[in-house]
């Protein structure tokens, strides 16, 4: 061999962190011991998937029981997030009235969640009854070219909301009640005590005050059809019924509502013109108001509705879900139901402590006399037992359980990183609510 | 768990890189992942012949954030005595040093090695990821074996031939520092585990159960899950042990039974009999029963 | 300076003290465990300001070690036979790491037969391991070869063995010259690796190499091998002029008009000098030629050296059963095909399992050889037959 100038080659200081492969060309290229130059970042692991895995917020089965159509999971798990705000309007958005529902609905919600078959169900109208006396804002929706002149005759829950949600869609309501004070069914009646008349009125209050106009003493629904393009009230048959002026006329309703006792649990046919309950009843009237005023903004009703519904049911929707189609949101959240064997409660007990925003003791804003703060302080412990099923609320186990720490959180969004994601679908295995879903790689169409 | 008490926030850095060479849901990636977090930057990694060698990555490539050395078979508590030994004369006794070993390096061949460093209560943090085979060379038996497991070398019914070791027992019996088990399906408790080992000084060893789906012929997204099982089922109890003779237990639930484990396993047991499972469960409770009595004793003070 | 009697383990130890060793591990094995306890002393009194690693096998004291260079540390060790033999797989890994460890390898032959005695089986089968090899003469080349060795392994990054016979030079006892470690400290700097294990800097050494890669890998190796004949060299100048003393990388003694010429390594040599002498003496144009350095192979001095010579007779303390002995085989590719390649070159089996090569023999070896013998086959020197 000859003399030649002898090199310890040595490699840079910095390792090459790109995705771009390294290459030794000839013996000068090469460090000189096998010492790496790159990162595996070079090895794009994403190639091998078979299996994706992604995240798709699902629907719990509170919210899919629920007859109004609440986002009960949202505004339960905002609330733990101590975003008090937010999670009232979440609530008031869906339901105008959860000062009354509770504490007087017969709790479908209750007996639909998941929680029961772990050890017990969460006190959803707890919480609810606490949410209502946070300081909210209704949800803004677009103005309308043509509003309508809307005619509600009675103040039950039904016309209630009802008057509510047409308001909100900004047409222009007027209430007829014959009896000196609003609330029809809900003054008076078994099940009065349970909810307080001052609680009552000012519930009501916060619904028409400079918003739908009262006049007090009787109407006549036949009268009221000449002045108005809709009206919609109890007939003398006990049944709810609506008009629309146009070929439709007249469309019979459900019957008026009635009492039933609170948490009785019996489910509700609704294609019988059967009684209704207070939430069923407000849940119909809102139904009933969206699809007018879908059809009045000259969109297809029942293809809104397939939109805008709520767990399966086409007669529960939701008025975010529709605020959302209005105005070009991401309305894109499955509707499929997590039912108890889809989530895996094993993975509860890892040892991932939940993370909580704030101290549940914290009284909110607003609080209007209804609970003192060791009732909310316990209430809130009660929402901390949600499972939140269906939706994210970042326990980080996906983010703990990934071998190849493919998955990064930011800000409360988790987001997988495809290069190298290998589609084991451990994240999915390990999320306890089953918001992680999997389809096949080829099947995915982004 | 004896984390219930104490708030485990698993740290944000990441020490590890995508594209390593594990297969897809491989436990002992997640092993790795979580005890880096848990040793933090200045931390050296002595690193012994089997799967973690090759998940690394190939020269010239590295997934590896801090400083790794690959060794041959068996030298990882060797190499970790050299790293040591070098740090401290240049006056670097702060630097950690981490061996890293699966059950085959650890158990089998290099056990005399392990056996050394702890005699010697070397200052030095020994982990073995266990998924009870020679996985990198295709799931050959080794000593973490459990009873009844099919390998390419065990293919004979029943439960003739192997019976575990407890290598947690083994390094107790040195009178280290510390002795814990861990599981990739706990990974607050193992960090935890790694917090506290990494701030005594002296030979500590941890013996984290990482289940291989391809190994194990399981799904891939089924480790955690067999990992849970393997606690539950008092296969693989966690708890721990100071100075070799102060044991805590780390997590009690409620026990299920070992063919809890043993069944979704179908394709990796032998032909097991009721007989041969009695016996398992038996030498599990056994095993749990003396492990109560000894934390009972340590509760009850000297 | 200072001179010392002692033995040439304690001299071994003191090559270590001089050559400001950080770590140090080791496991005892005869004849080489003076060492080990001189080195324990050593780090004991504080003259060694190292660590000292009691390992419980010969293949954990390479594999501490070769962590420990890693690391950033100078390193060394010392063992025999069959403890060498233990460490074989990590010795083609210290090379391959080109990691600049320097071991003292006390020669034991290998077992079974058990056996204790000095013969070089057990270092000339690690010659393929990639490791320099020097083979010493007495102890204080000893010495003065592990120093030699830090510096020359430092700089072409490949591991040092240095060779001393196991009884013959570890238990004899000579005055040792103890250079001042000023002195020694403005021969051999400070070990500055370029590429170390260190948070500050982190790096991955040895994750799996391909075929596509792995070929330069050891070219590189053999590049810096090649290389380490003119830095052994000047090393060992070097050291002549502040010391006082070089060896070279082959030492030609009374080769000049030499028709025959005797080749060895290690203390036989010393023997072989007396016996030219007294055949010099006798009008016999005789000479001998010593190979201190095994591996980098000083193919171009032992063709000089040889080129007058009309016959060579090497004598091997070892023989590789099936072809002969290691240095007979050496000698006879690095002849091969070149100028010097005209001549017969005999082969000698003499000494194995610590059997005395006395100055009886060695004429037997030279009456043998000019009875011209056939060429291909290896003569066992005063064998019981």
């Amino acid at each position: 061999m000859t003399e030649k100038e002898f090199h310890i080659h040595t490699p840079p200081a910095e390792l090459v962190q790109s995705q771009k492969p390294i290459v030794l060309d000839t013996v000068d290229d090469y460090p000189y011991k096998s010492v790496a130059l790159g990162s595996t970042r070079a090895n794009l692991t994403g190639l091998w998937r078979y299996w994706r895995p992604f995240y798709q917020t699902k629907r719990a089965p509170c919210d899919a029981a629920c007859p109004v159509g609440n986002q009960v999971v949202d505004y339960i798990q905002t609330a733990l997030e101590g975003h008090w705000r937010q999670a009232a309007n979440t609530l008031r958005a869906e339901n105008p009235l959860p000062a009354v529902t509770g504490r007087r609905c017969h709790r479908p919600c209750e007996l639909a969640c998941n929680r029961r078959r772990v050890d017990e169900r969460i006190a959803i109208h707890d919480i609810e009854a606490v949410l209502a006396e946070i300081e909210y804002e209704w949800p803004c929706f677009p103005t309308h070219e043509q509003p309508r002149d809307v005619a509600v005759m009675g103040s039950g829950p039904a016309e209630l909301s009802f008057a509510h949600f047409m308001a909100l869609l900004h047409h222009r309501v007027k209430l007829f009640e014959a009896a000196s004070a609003l609330g029809g069914p809900l003054r008076g009646g078994a099940q009065a005590r349970h909810l307080p008349e001052a609680i009552l009125d000012a519930e009501i209050e916060r619904v028409i005050a400079g918003r739908i106009q009262v006049q007090h003493g009787p109407a006549n629904f036949d009268d009221l059809k000449a002045g108005y393009d809709v009206v919609f009230g109890l007939q003398a048959t006990d049944q709810l019924a609506l008009y629309v002026s146009g070929p439709e006329g007249e469309v019979p309703g459900p019957a008026r509502p009635v009492d039933a006792p609170l948490g009785d649990g019996t489910r509700q046919d609704t294609t019988i013109q059967t009684p209704l309950r207070v939430s069923e009843a407000i849940g119909y009237a809102k139904w009933a108001a969206l699809l007018l005023d879908a059809g009045w903004r000259g969109l297809d009703p029942s293809d809104t509705m397939a939109r805008i519904q709520v767990g399966g049911s086409s007669r529960i929707v939701s008025a975010l879900k529709y605020l959302a189609l209005l105005t070009g949101g991401d309305i894109r959240r499955s509707e499929e139901v997590v039912t108890f064997d889809k989530l895996r409660i094993e993975m509860l007990d890892s040892g991932a402590a939940p993370k909580r925003g704030t101290d549940p003791q914290a009284v909110p804003l607003a609080a209007t006399g209804h609970a003192d703060s060791t009732d909310v302080g316990r209430v809130m412990l009660e929402a901390a037992r949600c499972l939140s099923c269906g939706r994210c609320n970042q326990c980080d186990n996906c983010w703990i359980y990934c071998p190849d720490a493919v998955i990064s959180r930011d800000k409360g969004l988790y987001q997988i990183d495809y290069d190298y994601c290998k589609g084991c679908s451990l994240c999915a295995s390990v999320c306890p609510r089953a918001v992680i879903s999997i389809i096949e790689e080829e099947k995915w169409s982004g | 768990m004896d984390t219930e008490n104490v708030r485990v926030v698993i740290p944000e850095p990441e020490f590890l890189s995508s594209g390593m060479y594990s297969c897809p849901g491989c436990m002992a990636a997640l092993a790795m992942r979580h005890v880096l977090k848990g040793m933090g930057p200045n931390t050296i990694i002595a690193l012994t012949t089997g799967c973690w060698a090759v998940i690394d990555g190939p020269f010239p490539y590295t997934s590896v954030k801090v400083p790794l050395l690959h060794g041959a078979f068996g030298t990882a508590a060797s190499m970790a005595r050299g790293l040591r030994a070098s740090l401290d004369i240049q006056g670097k006794e702060d630097v950690q040093v981490l061996a890293w070993g699966g059950d085959g390096a650890t158990f089998d061949i290099g056990m005399t090695a392990l056996s050394a460093a702890a005699a010697y209560n070397e200052n030095v943090l020994y982990v073995c990821y266990d998924n009870e085979a020679y996985m990198n060379t295709g799931g050959q038996q080794s000593t973490a074996t459990l009873p009844g497991m099919k390998t390419t070398t065990t293919t004979e019914s029943g439960l003739a031939g192997i019976r575990k070791k407890n290598i947690v027992e083994i390094m107790a019996a040195h009178g280290i520092p510390y002795a814990a088990t861990a599981s990739v399906a706990y990974p607050h408790d193992l960090l935890h585990k790694v917090q506290v080992a990494r701030a005594l000084k002296g030979f500590k060893f941890i013996h984290v159960h990482s289940p291989c789906p391809t190994g194990w012929r399981i799904p891939p997204d089924q480790g955690v899950h067999m990992a849970q099982l393997a606690v539950k089922t008092r296969l693989h109890p966690l708890y721990h042990v100071l100075d070799g003779h102060r044991y805590f237990m780390d997590f009690d639930p409620e026990p299920a039974p070992v063919r809890e484990y043993y069944d979704p396993q179908n394709s990796r047991m032998l032909r097991l009999t009721e007989e041969d499972m009695a016996a398992v469960q038996a030498g599990v409770d056994r095993r749990w029963q003396t492990l109560s009595v000894r934390c009972q004793q340590t509760q009850a003070g000297p | 300076m200072e001179r010392i009697i002692m033995n040439g383990n304690s001299a071994a130890a003191w090559g270590a003290v001089l050559s400001r060793v950080q770590v140090t591990a080791a496991y005892p094995i005869s004849p080489q465990t003076g060492i080990v306890e001189a080195l324990a002393e050593h780090v004991a009194s504080g003259r060694l300001k190292a660590k000292f690693i009691m390992s419980e096998s010969e293949h954990s004291v390479m594999a501490s070690l070769i962590a420990a260079s890693e690391a950033g540390a100078r390193v060394f060790t010392a063992t025999s036979s069959q403890g060498l033999a233990l460490m074989h797989e990590l010795l083609h890994w210290a090379a391959g790491a080109r990691l600049p460890i320097v071991m003292v390898n006390v020669n034991r032959a290998m077992s079974a037969p058990w056996t204790m005695y000095c013969d070089q089986s057990d270092i000339v089968a690690q010659r393929d391991t990639g490791w320099l090899h020097v083979y010493c003469e007495q102890n204080q080349e000893t010495l003065d070869a592990i120093i030699q060795g830090f510096k020359v392994a430092e700089q072409v990054m490949l591991p040092v063995m240095v060779n001393m016979d196991g009884f013959y030079n570890s238990y004899t006892t000579e005055p040792i010259d103890i250079y001042d470690l000023e002195r020694v400290d403005g021969y051999l700097p400070p070990y500055k690796p370029p590429v170390k294990l260190d948070p500050e800097e982190p790096h991955t050494l040895h994750g799996g190499t391909g075929p596509h890669l792995f070929m330069e890998m050891r070219y590189q190796n053999w590049e810096a091998m090649e290389h380490s004949l003119a830095v052994a060299q000047d090393a060992d100048e070097e050291f002549g002029r502040l010391f006082g003393r070089r060896y070279g990388l082959t030492e030609a003694y009374r080769c000049e008009d030499a028709e025959l010429v005797l080749v060895s390594a290690g203390s036989l040599v010393g023997t072989l000098r007396e016996v030219i002498d007294d055949h010099r003496a006798l009008g016999e144009k005789i000479g001998l030629l010593k190979i201190r350095y095994l591996r980098p192979f000083p193919a171009k001095e032992v063709r000089q050296a040889l080129a007058s010579a009309r016959q060579v007779a090497v004598i091997d303390r070892n023989v590789s059963v099936g072809m002969g002995g290691v240095f007979w085989q050496e000698v006879r590719s690095a002849l091969y095909g070149s100028e010097s390649g005209d001549k017969p070159v005999l082969g000698f089996i003499a000494g194995l399992g610590g059997r005395d090569v006395t100055p009886k023999a060695i004429d037997q070896v030279i009456r043998l050889a000019r009875s011209n013998p056939p060429q291909d086959v290896p003569i066992w020197v005063e064998l019981k037959v």
